[in-house]
């Protein structure tokens, strides 16, 4: 029933997932599609496909990215890349561990707000991206230059 | 395992948690309430001496605030399976709870959540499901003739283990009025019965009773067990 990564499998992985069509989802998916990947958008809400330029040359599934079923049809076990990037932190925590232990996808990214929620991302070979950390990171820049202003 | 205290932790459901928090208080365990509407945290505190926290479970400082770090084990039954999937982990890998429990709506999650590490997961689908075997199985066993001018009916029901009148002495069971067990018939044999005769799984009963009487009679001779 699960997809487990065997040697063949890895060597045609080639999917790249977006679960969650926000302005994030949107746009990353249409940037790897310019790229000429496989991509596969999934949201549950159809009109957030919406925000999907006309360029956008990938699929679009309207369906609940936090069901295995609907994973498995987006072909979940040939992805290369999936990105968990649904407005809400829990789905994409969720997402990110089962396309990482359940399906072994080589590159599982996940974007949580939560800062608190680190710990549960750690040691599972998620590459996780904190929005928060990474606005502070740049405030902190802006800071250290207006000393020089 | 005799007689320790367990200290629970049952985060979001409805009225179920009501039903919980009695039959695990009984048993004297100390119990602490997560849920996040303030509504439903105020008629379980009311109703019952347990601890109630109203916000989200699955923000690490509610569940701090609610002295989770001493919990045996969390038990999880908010709507969202992803919501009941970070309770557990956050309980589990940042404060170290032993024992998670979740209930999921999708079953194929019951497989899943076990595999990322949840202890005990229960899908209220296959729940329901099961049941519901239990009552066809019970309810295409029972055929009906009508006899004697229509007043009576001759009703013929196959019991299995499902039947709570299996494994009786027939005296035990009590059973409606205007009616009577004709006869048994236990692997081929007729068996005419009587009080100490005591029902097998497999049996088929002929029972005689009056038109009337019949939705008593099916009723008393379909209760399952649990």
């Amino acid at each position: 029933m699960f997809g487990i990564g065997n040697k063949q499998r890895r060597m045609t992985r080639k999917y790249y997932l977006i679960i969650g069509c926000g302005r994030l989802g949107a746009t990353l998916a249409n940037m790897l599609s310019l790229k000429g990947k496989e991509v596969i958008v999934i949201d549950e809400d159809k009109a957030s496909f919406r925000k999907l330029p006309a360029e956008y040359s990938g699929f679009s599934i309207e369906a609940d990215g936090t069901d295995i079923d609907v994973l498995e049809s987006a072909h979940i076990m040939r992805a290369e890349y999936i990105f968990a990037v649904t407005d809400n932190d829990n789905a994409n925590i969720t997402i990110a561990h089962i396309a990482k232990k359940i399906y072994d996808v080589p590159n599982t990214v996940a974007r949580i707000y939560d800062t608190d929620k680190e710990v549960i991302m750690q040691d599972e070979d998620i590459t996780t991206i904190y929005p928060t950390k990474l606005s502070l990171s740049e405030m902190k820049k802006l800071l250290l230059w207006e000393g020089k202003e | 395992m005799g007689g320790e205290r367990v200290k629970i932790f049952i985060v979001g459901g409805g009225k179920e948690v009501d039903f919980l928090v009695q039959s695990l208080l009984h048993k004297k365990n100390k119990i602490v309430v997560i849920n996040n509407r303030e509504a439903e945290c105020l008629a379980i505190s009311h109703a019952h001496n347990v601890q109630v926290l109203c916000g989200d479970a699955t923000k690490c400082f509610i569940l701090e605030d609610a002295g989770i770090k001493e919990g045996d084990l969390i038990i999880a039954l908010v709507k969202k399976d992803f919501d009941n999937f970070v309770i557990c982990q956050l309980a589990k890998k940042v404060f170290g709870v032993k024992r998670t429990f979740s209930i999921v709506s999708n079953p194929k999650n019951v497989d899943v959540f076990k595999k990322l590490g949840i202890t005990t997961v229960v899908s209220s689908t296959y729940i329901l499901a099961s049941v519901i075997e239990q009552m066809a199985a019970v309810s295409e066993v029972i055929n009906y003739l009508p006899i004697g001018e229509g007043k009576l009916e001759l009703i013929e029901i196959s019991l299995s283990n499902f039947h709570k009148i299996c494994a009786k002495k027939l005296a035990d069971i009590s059973f409606p009025a205007n009616c009577i067990v004709g006869c048994v018939i236990r692997n081929g044999n007729v068996i005419i019965p009587h009080g100490g005769t005591i029902l097998q799984s497999g049996d088929k009963l002929t029972i005689l009773a009056s038109v009337e009487s019949r939705e008593d009679v099916v009723k008393a001779l379909t209760l399952v067990n649990k």
